[in-house]
């Protein structure tokens, strides 16, 4: 059985229900294999209950399986590269991506799509710093706050909103970036 | 490119004799130094090896090169080890980055470094 979980913001799998108890992951995790409706914390999930039971020998296991941890981190990174190379066939024909909507309340968690998640959008944070200190531009802090909101968001799970506030980090570098070419000609002037 | 096209200008231009590299606006207006104030004066001495130089300059830039050239690193290697890339870009990493900046500023102008 191919299962996905869902774990600080990112989509990871297809993992088997032997590597499971490897994750850093709880009974509140999400989780996703073929036969469930949606997302659902890995505690509910009939499947991957058992693994999470109040007695479950999961650190044990862990313990135990610490040895071949490397083996498999090896392995999952390859099973990520198949999956995002499934995703970008899968989603090469449409343009945008629709995400799914997250609705989270304290018992349930789910996700209605069985997409995987969008990327992260980007943050834009080296430009920032760069800009911060290059141009020597205290404006700069303003779009590595701004970024720090787009990260925030993801986390959140707040995907739309999240992109709002890429683009708005953008926006930010761009005007920091005119600003600092803008003070050239200034000091062409206060060296005249 | 761009970041290479700078090193290469850095290298052959000395900005405390060049009139027009960018000066600092802030430091003109206020009187007080800026995070950055010096990097350009450092990023030269420390293109020509002179260390020491450079960190009279400014010393923040040893921090935050790496740190620039790590988030670099790690973005460019997004698509190969997305779990690093999702551990590294999170709140915590900017509010670090922004109170490093600040208080450096604040360090700055009260030891006078």
């Amino acid at each position: 059985m191919k299962i996905w979980v869902h774990i600080d913001g990112c989509q990871l799998g297809p993992y088997t229900i032997e590597q499971l108890p490897l994750m850093e992951m709880d009974a509140t995790t999400p989780v996703w294999y073929d036969g469930l409706s949606h997302w659902t914390p890995a505690g509910q999930a009939p499947a991957t209950a058992s693994l999470f039971a109040p007695t479950s020998p999961e650190t044990i296991l862990r313990e135990e399986a610490s040895a071949t941890n490397e083996d498999l981190e090896a392995e999952m990174h390859e099973n990520e590269a198949e999956i995002q190379e499934r995703v970008q066939d899968d989603v090469a024909p449409s343009t945008t991506p629709t995400p799914g909507s997250w609705t989270s309340s304290s018992s349930t968690i789910s996700y209605r799509s069985d997409e995987p998640l969008p990327e992260c959008p980007p943050t834009y944070l080296i430009w920032s710093i760069l800009l911060t200190l290059c141009c020597c531009n205290p404006l700069g802090l303003i779009p590595i706050i701004t970024g720090a909101r787009v990260s925030s968001k993801y986390n959140n799970m707040d995907f739309e909103g999240a992109k709002r506030a890429s683009v708005t980090t953008e926006w930010w570098v761009i005007i920091c970036f005119v600003v600092g070419l803008m003070m050239i000609p200034f000091n062409i002037i206060m060296f005249l | 490119m761009v970041v290479a096209a700078l090193i290469v200008l850095y290298f052959f231009i000395d900005p405390a004799q060049f009139p027009f590299a960018p000066k600092c606006l802030f430091h003109e207006l206020t009187g007080y130094d800026c995070p950055g104030c010096g990097s350009q004066r450092a990023l030269h001495a420390l293109l020509h090896g002179r260390l020491s130089e450079a960190w009279s300059f400014n010393p923040f830039i040893f921090i935050i090169i790496p740190v620039a050239v790590a988030l670099g690193l790690i973005e460019a290697g997004r698509s190969r080890y997305p779990r690093i890339y999702k551990k590294v870009y999170r709140p915590p990493t900017f509010i670090l980055i922004i109170i490093l900046i600040i208080g450096w500023t604040i360090l700055r102008n009260i030891v006078g470094l």
